[in-house]
């Protein structure tokens, strides 16, 4: 044991925190001390155990917020916010997709929706045959409800409550005041008229 | 800190708050990161962050003569999460009711990674929040990447002693999280 590293400089070396020539020197006293290969062995798996659970709190909150790690320069990483951003673009491609799909549907009784190429239709050139002419206000209609229908992703956090075990396969969703108090509540009315499913509806859920 | 200790420095003072926000710019994004680590809150961790800065600007002409004021910002802000840690131990339990209520609709797609990870998370801050401030301090500035030099400016310690209070604060975390929570790792 003559010789022998303290517990804080086998922890440092094991960071690679010590001057160059005293990891040189604790390298070779490894060799050839067991306790302290034994207690450098403990040290660097204990490290290791608490860089994990630490670690657990940064990949928890890494999505909320893409920082740097700390050596770096306070810039924001490449990857994060490219990951947050692709997810979000992600997001906002396919509720427009379903918007589209549902604005661009054939619907009886008005006029036959014609479909130029998007980028024809929207250039506001002079018609050369009566065929753009109809096709340019209905794409300028089409674009109008894309922006009001955004916040239908929004009501994804609040779960109605089952009233029975009957699935609800068609129904409507009705705002009620409850008690006294008049406290709003949903209420998923099934086609047989009876109440299936209920939630309370939050004051921070805004006019939801 | 006495009177005495204290130095007014040419390069701070209030009129020249130039060094403050290039301070501010470099540091304040992993400022909030390791705040928002430690509390499991990033708007919590911006204000203590916010308020730090704020302090340093209301104090930067009394700071300690020789005092790093990038330190003294992150003792400042750390010892500050520290106590907002504490203090979370209510907004904890819900967060762990608001997981046993997830669990009842945990149908989508990475419910269950989602929850046992904010249980992990929970797990350490509870333990953080047991220890003493300096060893929930170190252990949160080494997570975030500091050298042992940059711990020992922010704790004020010298860095030769990092390695003692890193290996005491490691031991004395794994001694309550398992006393805690068992042998569970």
């Amino acid at each position: 044991m003559i010789g022998c590293w303290q517990e804080g400089e086998l922890r440092a070396y094991l960071d690679g925190e010590l001057p160059a020539g005293d990891i040189s020197r604790l390298g070779a006293h490894l060799q050839t001390c067991a306790p302290c290969r034994d207690l450098c062995a403990h040290l660097e798996r204990r490290a290791e155990w608490v860089g994990s659970q630490m670690g657990a709190l940064a990949m928890q909150e890494a999505p909320l917020l893409g920082t740097s790690p700390f050596r770096g320069r306070g810039s924001l990483p490449a990857k994060e916010p490219r990951a947050v951003a692709s997810g979000a673009l992600a997001v906002l491609t396919a509720a427009a997709a379903v918007v589209l799909a549902l604005v661009l549907l054939p619907r009886g009784g008005k006029e036959p929706v014609t479909f130029a190429p998007p980028p024809k239709a929207a250039v506001p050139t002079a018609p050369a045959s009566p065929a753009p002419v109809t096709v340019k206000p209905a794409i300028i209609r089409r674009i109008v409800p894309r922006k009001k229908a955004a916040p239908t992703i929004r009501p994804r956090l609040e779960y109605f409550l089952a009233l029975d075990d009957e699935p609800v396969e068609a129904g409507m969703v009705v705002r009620v005041a409850l008690g006294d108090g008049g406290v709003p509540a949903d209420v998923i009315v099934g086609t047989d008229g009876e109440a299936h499913a209920i939630r309370l509806v939050s004051s921070g859920t805004g006019d939801r | 800190v006495q009177p005495e200790e204290l130095a007014l420095s040419p390069a701070r003072t209030l009129a020249d708050n130039d060094w403050i926000e290039a301070l501010f710019r470099a540091h304040y994004p992993r400022m909030v990161r390791l705040l928002t680590q430690l509390t499991g809150d990033s708007g919590q961790a911006e204000e203590i962050a916010a308020d730090s800065f704020a302090k340093l600007v209301r104090r930067s002409a009394l700071l300690p003569a020789g005092e790093d004021a990038a330190a003294w910002v992150y003792r400042v802000a750390t010892n500050a999460g520290l106590d907002a840690l504490r203090a979370n131990s209510r907004r904890r339990k819900k967060e762990e009711a608001a997981s046993a209520e997830r669990l009842r609709v945990a149908e989508e797609p990475g419910a269950l990674e989602e929850i046992l990870s904010r249980e992990r998370a929970a797990r350490v801050r509870a333990v953080l929040a047991a220890l003493k401030p300096r060893d929930a301090q170190i252990l949160l500035l080494r997570s975030g990447g500091m050298a042992y030099r940059e711990i020992a400016q922010a704790l004020g310690v010298q860095a030769s002693s990092v390695g003692t209070l890193l290996a005491r604060a490691e031991r004395e975390f794994e001694r309550r999280y398992r006393a805690r929570y068992g042998g569970e790792i």
